[in-house]
């Protein structure tokens, strides 16, 4: 329909300006041209995060909770990837330091912890696929672990980086 | 896209055979393409602007005729870009998007709407020179691959 | 209006989140030809934040693990007898700070050895990100400890430099497979032919004593030297009796361009099975 809409008007175009015009005209045409790339997206887009902490009280972030880690990777349907991550093993504040230690980790091609496969994100590597199907390319990772704040802990912001690795194995 | 592409072709084929009986001295009315309207590389869900007044990118086309006279432009502009397995690309147009100007400098445009005919005057050297840019709107899901559209100008003589 | 509903589809589809860190890569696979020297990557910021992006190169290609799934073997040092083209590939720049939802493009050029001999030479790019800022939530107190980790990603992308004709071929051996309660597992060992690495499509189907086809799937594959996959795949419960399992290895891509793919023809493989 909208194919012989957009016809209807193409004729009634020419018609229209050749009949208003039937005088000298030409007419020539270029070419639009673009070229679409295949991306491969790695978004690290809610840090881990505990919060306030106690010292002395161990806190935990499951991977399932809402302060979890977690990864966005969007790339080719069914593309396989490896996943490694660099670990700290302390959160740094000043020169005072923080055990962080019990990494957990699920990566799943829906958006959602329940239902994913788990890892271990301190081991070597950890190979999956993208999503393939009504919503292909597609993989989330969270991540949880355990801090350890001493009894005599300063207080103040501690922080450090997780670095996660996404490898494309396909190509 | 495809039977508008077909369509428009016959339809301008047919063009040469309309009488020119208000032709005047001079030469002929004549519109050559230039340079494509070039997105080059796009990522998928990112929109790409092209102004007109790009020089490397935005579509350009010469117009030769009778000097210091009106010529009579209208676009037949597609809808979308055709690629890989038939997968389309949008594109878009907004109605300041198309330009006029006696030189290929960019600066001497007069902006026009390249939806509607737009009527121009050919300086003293009898040449003109017509932009065309746009927006590729590639999807968040967009196949990879090369997509291109035709992008057809229509110039006449409106006698006068 | 449908100009504006598109846009807002695009924005929204982008994987776009506050206080994101990380970066879009485009093309996931990149080919240079000796003769051109030279290609460019697309990044993208999709946060709302600046990103501190570096680029750099290590070697590696596609192997399979101890459990017959692909993954990646990275060389830190790769010996001569590897055609690695980490040493000689440059990426300009190398280091740029890429503002929120914004693009660069970041040059590769090829300085190989003038000595060069045909062939196809490999490695790997490293697009590193990393946001500036630090967000920990919890009550910010001169007597209270907060903790919070930031998320850095590296996205590892493939770079082939080919030299000459490049050809590459495939065989196929020991080809077997089995029918689990919902899933079909299949094994094979490829070997690469030629100068240059496979890079296809592995099909397959299942068809019953009919002829007709029960299942059927494909993956994307890459074979650089050997690889011995044990892949497996979701299928629905099959009926006892005979099937006939056909693969084919082409060289194709959904995610490459065909310019780019060295071609072969295809290689089919049946076996038969029985689903007890």
């Amino acid at each position: 329909m909208r194919t012989i809409s957009q016809t209807a008007i193409a004729l009634a175009l020419i018609a229209g300006f050749t009949t208003a015009t039937a005088h000298a005209q030409n007419s020539d045409f270029i070419t639009a041209q673009a070229t679409v790339l295949t991306p491969l997206a790695v978004v690290g887009d809610a840090d881990l995060d505990f919060g306030n902490v106690f010292p002395g009280v161990p806190a935990t972030v499951a991977v399932g909770d809402p302060t979890a880690g977690h990864f966005t990777v969007t790339g080719a349907d069914n593309a396989g990837v490896d996943i490694t991550f660099a670990l700290p093993t302390d959160l740094v504040f000043l020169a005072n330091l923080l055990p962080i230690a019990s990494w957990t980790g699920v990566h799943n091609t829906t958006n959602a912890a329940a239902g994913g496969t788990a890892f271990t994100p301190s081991a070597a590597i950890e190979v999956s696929r993208l999503s393939t199907g009504a919503t292909p390319g597609e993989l989330y990772v969270f991540v949880g672990a355990t801090v350890s704040p001493a009894a005599t802990q300063p207080a103040g912001v501690y922080t450090a980086p997780v670095t996660m690795t996404v490898v494309y194995n396909g190509t | 896209m495809k039977t508008l592409a077909i369509v428009a072709a016959i339809a301008l084929s047919l063009l040469p055979l309309i009488p020119l009986g208000a032709q005047g001295r001079g030469p002929p009315l004549r519109v050559r393409g230039r340079q494509s309207l070039a997105f080059n590389t796009l990522l998928p869900g990112l929109p790409e602007l092209v102004p007109r007044t790009d020089v490397a990118r935005s579509g350009q086309l010469e117009i030769r005729g009778r000097k210091n006279t009106q010529v009579m432009l209208q676009f037949l502009l597609p809808t979308e870009m055709t690629g890989p397995g038939g997968a389309i690309l949008p594109l878009a147009f907004g109605s300041d998007d198309a330009g006029f100007a006696s030189s290929r400098q960019r600066g001497s445009q007069v902006g026009f709407d390249p939806h509607a005919p737009f009527t121009a005057g050919l300086p003293q050297n009898g040449r003109g020179f017509v932009f065309i840019g746009g927006t590729a709107q590639p999807l968040p899901n967009q196949r990879a691959g090369s997509y291109s559209a035709t992008v057809t100008l229509i110039v006449a003589d409106p006698g006068t | 209006m449908r100009n504006l509903l598109i846009f807002a589809v695009a924005i929204v589809g982008l994987p776009r989140v506050l206080g994101a860190q990380g970066v879009l890569v485009a093309p996931h696979a990149i080919y240079i030809d000796h003769r051109v020297r030279s290609e460019a990557i697309q990044l993208y910021n999709p946060g709302d934040e600046p990103v501190e992006i570096s680029v750099s190169t290590t070697f590696g290609y596609p192997v399979t693990d101890t459990t017959g799934r692909p993954t990646l073997r990275m060389i830190d040092s790769p010996d001569s007898t590897y055609p690695s083209a980490s040493e000689w590939i440059q990426a300009f720049p190398r280091r740029v700070t890429l503002p929120p939802r914004r693009r660069q493009t970041i040059r590769l050029l090829a300085r190989p050895p003038a000595d060069l001999p045909d062939g196809e030479y490999w490695t790997r790019i490293i697009v590193a990100a990393k946001g500036g800022r630090v967000p920990v939530s919890g009550v910010a107190a001169n007597d209270r400890i907060q903790v919070g980790l930031t998320l850095e990603v590296r996205t590892v992308i493939a770079l082939s430099y080919r030299k000459g004709n490049v050809t590459t071929g495939l065989s196929v051996s020991d080809l077997h497979a089995q029918v689990l309660d919902d899933s079909l597992e299949i094994g094979m060992n490829l070997e690469r032919q030629g100068e240059g690495a496979f890079i296809g499509t592995l099909k397959w189907r299942l068809q019953d004593a009919e002829g007709q086809t029960r299942a059927e799937s494909d993956m994307p594959l890459a074979v650089y030297y050997t690889l011995e996959p044990r892949l497996r795949w979701p299928i629905d419960r099959l009926p006892a009796g005979r099937y006939q399992l056909v693969t084919e290895l082409v060289s194709e891509r959904d995610d490459l361009s065909s310019d780019v793919l060295l071609p072969i023809d295809p290689v089919r493989t049946s076996i038969d099975l029985v689903v007890p």
